[in-house]
């Protein structure tokens, strides 16, 4: 065994720890820290600063995918549609594409039209270099493969009023039992 | 405005490939002049990807640009952290680098002194391209990085691991970087230390490579990833290591170097 090895091996490790649980102590982890800006597809600048306060569950999606982002996408209405009331207003939707130049402003807009999304979900444009940068702080891998396409990660995760990673969801095959638990856990 | 630019860009190139075949020496050309004493000068080329998609691989092209010579060194890194202290390891916050960030370091401002002129390792992914930003550059993409540095794995990659071992030297050197032949001249140096790249977090990579069963269908969307040559056994360490990281990671064996655009 050599340290090279270990290198491989910890983050791997590391990697699967970090999918479940992020203990720390608030905001040294809020990725509200970045100081990136985005553009929202009502056309108003944002700093994600600005979401504070409230719990947000966010996703990358591209608005062309016709494999996962859908069922990204109505994984998170379906998790909206059956939050329990309690939670229901503290909770904000945020998607971000992961392919600004093509989903450009009015294509978002119709995208919200199409999906049918409700005023609280924000849809988010940004420089391929801030999104490629909130994509590395989430964990979340893509890359373009072919015209239009994306390879990418299927997340969701789950962001506390400070901008803390505290549940990502990576299957969307269940029940919304998980993330209402990571929300109402740190829903303080 | 783009057609402006298109038309800059188109003389720009003119004025390279003129400088590059040019008979004066040493000027080298505009393009290489450019570049800094410790950089080298990465001509335009064509990358072809570790993996395909579908059937077909698809080669990306390379812009030119200005690449360090050797990974960023414990010295020119304690430089940069005088300089912005909020990089320094007391106060970097732990969003950006996790507790191991710097951990060599007896203090804030404190390198070991008989290893200055090494690679910087125990560094984030943020830290890297905050260094390169305040040098007027970047990380080098994976494909900038691969296309210079990927070559020329051993035959036998099993062998040469071991013998590496064996010296005292550091396994697994020959996946850390080996010079394109056409850079092998410049000065370009692989000292054996994985780099970190721009868009680490691109490859889709799970478990095994070579079939479509090494992506992980639950976590990933897109068609499976192939590696297109499968006994470079290099990339296919390199391309896992990238896969495992995040991006505040701070690791022993990680360290970096930059690229500059060429304007």
């Amino acid at each position: 065994m050599n340290g090279t090895l270990k290198g491989i091996a910890f983050p791997l490790l590391a990697a699967v720890a970090l999918t479940t649980q992020v203990t720390s102590s608030p905001r040294e982890r809020s990725i509200y820290q970045l100081d990136s800006s985005w553009v929202e597809d009502n056309g108003h600048a944002l700093r994600l600063r600005a979401l504070e306060g409230k719990m947000q569950l966010l996703a990358l999606i591209y608005t062309t995918c016709t494999g996962s982002c859908p069922v990204t996408v109505k994984a998170m209405q379906m998790y909206s549609r059956t939050m329990p009331d309690d939670i229901k207003g503290r909770v904000r939707f945020v998607l971000v594409t992961v392919d600004p130049k093509q989903d450009t402003l009015p294509v978002l807009r119709e995208y919200r039209r199409e999906m049918n999304l409700e005023k609280r979900w924000k849809l988010l444009r940004g420089s391929p270099e801030d999104v490629r940068e909130l994509a590395a702080v989430l964990g979340f891998n893509y890359e373009q493969i072919e015209s239009g396409q994306f390879a990418h990660s299927n997340l969701v995760t789950v962001l506390d009023r400070h901008g803390e990673i505290v549940h990502q969801q990576k299957n969307f095959a269940g029940d919304n039992t998980d993330v209402t638990e990571a929300i109402r856990q740190h829903n303080n | 405005m783009r057609i402006t630019i298109v038309a800059s860009l188109v003389v720009l190139t003119a004025i390279c490939l003129a400088a590059e075949a040019g008979p004066v020496k040493p000027v080298g050309g505009a393009c290489r002049n450019s570049c800094r004493p410790h950089e080298v000068f990465v001509p335009a080329g064509v990358y072809n990807p570790f993996f395909k998609t579908g059937s077909e691989t698809r080669p990306v092209t390379v812009e030119p640009i200005c690449l360090s010579a050797s990974p960023i060194t414990q010295e020119e890194f304690l430089k940069f952290v005088r300089a912005h202290p909020s990089w320094r390891k007391s106060r970097i916050k732990a969003l950006f680098a996790e507790d191991s960030y710097l951990e060599d370091w007896r203090d804030d401002l404190t390198p070991q002194s008989d290893e200055l002129s090494q690679p910087v390792t125990f560094v984030s992914w943020f830290a890297a391209g905050a260094y390169c930003e305040a040098r007027g550059g970047r990380l080098p993409t994976v494909a900038e990085w691969e296309r210079i540095a990927g070559g020329g794995a051993p035959a036998n990659t099993r062998d040469a691991s071991a013998g590496a071992a064996h010296r005292g030297a550091t396994p697994f050197a020959f996946a850390m970087g080996t010079s394109a032949p056409e850079l092998a001249s410049t000065g370009i140096r692989f000292p054996g230390v994985w780099e970190w790249t721009a868009n680490f977090n691109s490859a889709l990579v799970s478990g095994r490579i070579g079939t479509n069963e090494g992506a992980d269908t639950s976590q990933f969307c897109g068609d499976g990833v192939r590696a297109v040559d499968p006994s470079d056994y290099g990339a296919f360490l390199r391309y896992s290591f990238r896969s495992s990281l995040r991006a505040n990671f701070a690791l022993k064996n990680l360290g970096f170097r930059c690229a500059r655009e060429i304007s």
